[in-house]
């Protein structure tokens, strides 16, 4: 895939970079993480952290030499080459992502539980958007048993996408099936560590700086396995850190920090992506808020800490507080996705898709976040400035009150340096009116289900789903996906 | 007011900058600019630039141009007639505000569009005195129901009484640019106390592809000599009017507003005047003008950087859709150009407030929603604070692992000052949204400039003063 490359903006300054890294090292070695894991508090002590109880406090040159082993850059791959991500250095790619519970539907605009056919279906409508790289599974369903959901969303998403598919696994159990299916479908194991087209999040972290039992034991699972995996931290300003911009920053980099220290003391080398996404909390209404401008802020800034500590990293834009892709949805997402793209971001996920923060998505919402993610990648082109560019032969030939419509020097630049949109109207209000004067919201609808009815992905080897259904509790019935 | 530094984000590497700055000095030493105002013609002539009368066509040597960068301002000081409202232009300086000029509107009660009236003028005016992150006015609309020789004085005038924040306008005569600066210097109480604080400002053009044409550059030439502060825009547009390459654009661009800059300091060395950009993209499947597109906020952040190059305080533009509606791509088109620019450090950029439909068109509702992405826009400007009071160790130290910020002296200090509390966006659960009602944006952003239109006092004339100006300007309508 085509490399993006950000870091035109740069949110933080060099030396304030510095001051939260170090402030981050004495959270660790003053304040410390609580570990209610055995195994973990041990991987910890046996390098010479100080263990309090549940609390362990980890001295800073621990921290950093274990995070230093961590890999700088790592192949996030597709089941098809040409959807490869190398994540790494300021690479931007932008993608799906969420857990939510609710679904637009696309026929009504109705909100309702989210099911396994929407895992499926808004896999089959990412796999056709051409701004949406990667698929993180975007929502919950409701309609199957917990404890065939693993299995079932990783499968839903494979069958219907050839992009990286990354959902959470529940237990190490689960962790280990899901590996044993995507091995099949790649042909083995040592095929699959070569090219992990699924890769893991998991939410590990109690902010602030408390490890979840369970989901550690996830994350060592898939570490243990070098598939590559996000260390997900969502503390809120004002709730779950503190309330500026900066001590969160502190916060997410020393939940981070001991996060990827962990992996690296047990596993050195595993694939792992730094995986901050500090939020705030809304004062009035005690809500999680995604579509604040300071999210887009916090985020754009922890990719700078990931790129100063050489860790790839996963970070989130493109929320919205807003319940319909309406104008709110619109502002809100341009802002951090701009912001989180030009700061160099390798892993944007939450892109797409998304609405009422992390709680809902809706099949229109995509098509016009696909048009957001474009014009975001647009601005990472920036200003191609050389010889042929600057033009000054056009001008000369076109000279002063001249016109350039018919010049060559258009002709041969006019694809190039533009984006083109699908969901902008730019007609004019007559002609718009003439047409039916749809909305942005209606445009996009229309351009969601024409997806959804056309578009064909490259399926799984029928062999091989064949076996897997004789080995996993495949929900997903077999005409759905050809 | 305070102001607020951006420049975060760089549109143009440093070689990048200085390529397109040595590339418009080439075209204006070796193609020259076609000046069609004999004033400004003359001008030219006598100050020793190389000119054919013939052709109407001058051309600009290297030092020339430098020696009007030289003599020109850094710093222009746009003054409200409250001083909170002053805007220190220059350096990486931020302020947003209103654009125009249009001749339709979006009703507010009857949410059509139709020709803009003077009471349009007045109303928006008003709308855009009580909405705090709009941080100046550019006279946004044009009153359909007067003659054109009343026009230019009866905006300002219409526009003074109801707003006290900077005004800067568009002219359409030489007379009504005159008359408005007298209007003003009554104000002002004197026209010395009007240069100390200008509390209007004007903006005429460069036509592109390089042209001064007739009445702007006589306008301009007067402006000049009044001491008046004005921004000289031009407006290429992609493939059109300039090349099609952004790169192209900006040299173009940089070229025929410096072609102004330079006038003004041959005709008043010192005069204060703002490096400006109009300048957008066309579609390249109709070659139509778009004003929402991503390229647009681009180029306008790239005209911010060519202006901080030679540390000219300049005037851009962002914030537009080509939204016929209050919809989803009215948003992400105005919040992408709007933030882009403002990080950009950008000191002066109209058109961010109230206008649809590749700003041709103004709309009540929408100054209100604007205001909020503005609110946004300023905030990500402000960027992060990193002090030892921001990183909060000592918050740390008092809540602990696992614990939690809410009730810590530190959240009570500082929610304020770190975030911003938006007025439309809704950030309710949706159960609880529903049964409010579901009220959308649109709904509640009519509402608030109903609010105010009937609410808000602007500090207005006072009466005598006012008496005296329509006595001495009889075409100022009551």
């Amino acid at each position: 895939m085509e490399a993006w490359q950000g870091g035109q903006y740069r949110p933080l300054a060099e030396r304030d970079i510095v001051r939260i890294h170090e402030a981050a090292l004495r959270v660790l070695e003053e304040t410390g993480v609580r570990i209610g894991l055995e195994e973990a508090r041990d991987i910890f002590r046996k390098r010479g952290a100080l263990i309090d109880g549940e609390i362990v406090k980890i001295p800073p040159a621990l921290a950093e030499e274990a995070v230093s082993v961590a890999p700088r850059q790592f192949l996030m791959a597709g089941r098809e080459e040409k959807r490869d991500l190398i994540l790494g250095d300021k690479r931007v790619h932008m993608g799906t992502g969420g857990a939510a519970l609710t679904v637009l539907d696309p026929e009504t605009g109705a909100a309702r539980p989210g099911t396994l056919r929407d895992v499926a279906g808004i896999a089959r409508l990412c796999d056709a958007l051409e701004n949406v790289h990667f698929y993180l599974r975007p929502c919950i369903p409701r309609d199957i048993p917990p404890e065939v959901m693993d299995i079932n969303q990783f499968y839903a998403a494979l069958a219907n996408t050839t992009k990286n598919v990354m959902a959470a696994a529940q237990s190490p159990a689960n962790a280990r099936e899901i590996i044993e299916m995507a091995a099949m479908i790649a042909g083995g194991r040592e095929s699959l560590i070569k090219r992990p087209f699924i890769s893991f999040v998991t939410s590990w972290m109690i902010s602030p700086l408390h490890f979840a039992d369970e989901t550690t034991r996830v994350l060592m699972e898939v570490a243990a396995n070098r598939i590559p995996v996000a260390l997900s931290a969502a503390p809120m300003a004002g709730s779950t850190s503190p309330v500026t911009l900066a001590g969160t920053l502190v916060q997410v980099h020393a939940e981070q920090l001991s996060g990827i220290a962990l992996i690296q003391l047990a596993h050195p080398g595993a694939p792992v992506l730094y995986g901050a996404i500090p939020s705030l909390a809304d004062m009035k209404w005690m809500t999680y808020i995604g579509g604040g401008v300071e999210f887009g802020l916090m985020n754009a800034a922890v990719s700078q800490l990931a790129q100063h500590i050489g860790v790839p990293n996963y970070n989130s834009a493109g929320l919205t507080d807003a319940k319909i892709p309406d104008i709110q949805a619109g502002y809100e997402k341009a802002f951090s996705l701009c912001l989180c793209a030009l700061a160099g971001a390798n892993f944007i996920h939450h892109a797409a898709g998304m609405l009422e923060s992390m709680k809902a998505v809706s099949y229109e919402q995509y098509v016009i976040d696909d048009e957001i993610i474009g014009m975001a990648l647009r601005l990472l082109m920036g200003i191609r400035v050389d010889d042929e560019t600057l033009g000054l032969d056009a001008i000369r030939e076109a000279g002063p009150a001249g016109n350039y419509l018919a010049s060559p020097h258009t002709v041969r630049f006019m694809r190039r340096e533009y984006f083109l949109p699908a969901v902008a109207d730019r007609r004019d209000r007559e002609s718009w009116e003439a047409a039916g004067a749809q909305d942005g919201r209606e445009r996009a609808r229309r351009l969601a289900k024409k997806i959804l009815e056309t578009h064909r992905p490259v399926p799984i080897d029928p062999a091989v789903d064949g076996e897997i259904r004789k080995r996993f509790p495949i929900l997903t019935e077999r005409e759905r996906i050809l | 007011m305070k102001a607020t530094p951006g420049g975060q984000y760089r549109p143009l590497t440093d070689e990048g900058t200085r390529m397109i700055h040595e590339s418009a000095l080439t075209l204006l030493s070796e193609i020259g600019v076609e000046v069609h105002s004999r004033l400004a013609f003359e001008t030219f002539r006598q100050r020793g630039a190389e000119c054919d009368p013939a052709k109407k066509l001058v051309k600009l040597s290297r030092t020339m141009v430098e020696d009007a960068v030289a003599v020109a301002p850094k710093r222009v000081i746009l003054c409200g007639r409250e001083e909170k409202h002053d805007l220190f232009c220059g350096g990486k300086n931020v302020y947003m505000g209103t654009g125009g000029t249009v001749l339709n509107v979006i009703d507010l009660e009857t949410g059509a569009k139709r020709p803009t009236t003077l009471k349009d003028v007045r109303e928006i005016a008003r709308l855009c005195d009580a909405l705090e992150n709009v941080h100046f006015m550019v006279l946004p609309v044009y009153p359909n129901d007067l003659p054109p020789a009343e026009v230019d004085i009866n905006r300002f005038h219409s526009s003074l009484i109801n707003c006290s924040k900077h005004l800067m306008g568009g002219i359409y005569t030489l007379k009504g640019a005159l008359d408005t600066i007298r209007m003003a210097e009554r104000i002002a109480g004197s026209p010395q106390a009007l240069r100390e604080r200008p509390f209007v400002s004007f903006i005429t053009c460069v036509v592109s592809p390089l042209k001064i044409d007739d009445l702007y550059g006589d306008i301009l030439y007067h402006i000049a000599k009044a001491g008046m502060p004005v921004a000289i825009p031009a407006e290429p547009l992609t493939g059109a009017t300039s090349p099609v390459t952004i790169a192209g654009l900006l040299t173009g661009l940089h070229a025929e507003t410096l072609s102004g800059v330079v006038l003004t300091q041959l005709v008043n060395p010192g005069t204060p005047v703002l490096y400006a950009c109009t300048a957008t993209s066309t579609d390249l499947r109709t070659m139509g003008y778009v004003s929402g597109s991503v390229e647009m906020g681009l180029i306008n952040a790239g005209a911010a950087a060519m202006a901080q190059h030679l540390d000219l305080p300049n005037y851009t533009t962002a914030g537009m859709s080509d939204a016929k509606v209050v919809d989803a791509q009215n948003g992400y088109e105005k919040a992408v150009t709007a933030v882009l620019v403002a990080l950009s450090g950008s000191n002066f950029i109209h058109d961010a407030a109230g206008l649809v439909e590749f700003a041709s068109t103004a709309s009540y509702k929408q100054y209100v929603i604007d205001d909020e992405i503005i609110g946004m826009a300023m905030r990500a400007v402000r960027g992060i604070e990193v002090t030892e009071a921001t990183i909060a160790l000592d918050a740390y130290r008092r809540v602990g692992p696992g614990g939690n910020f809410l009730a810590d002296p530190h959240t009570i200090s500082w929610m304020r000052r770190e975030h911003y509390m938006p007025r439309l966006s809704d950030r309710q659960l949706r159960i609880n949204w529903e049964k409010a009602g579901s009220p959308t944006v649109e709904e509640k952003a009519v509402a608030a400039a109903k609010r105010i239109l009937k609410d808000h006092k602007p500090l207005g004339l006072p009466g005598d003063l006012n008496d005296l100006l329509r006595a001495e300007f009889p075409e100022i309508r009551p």
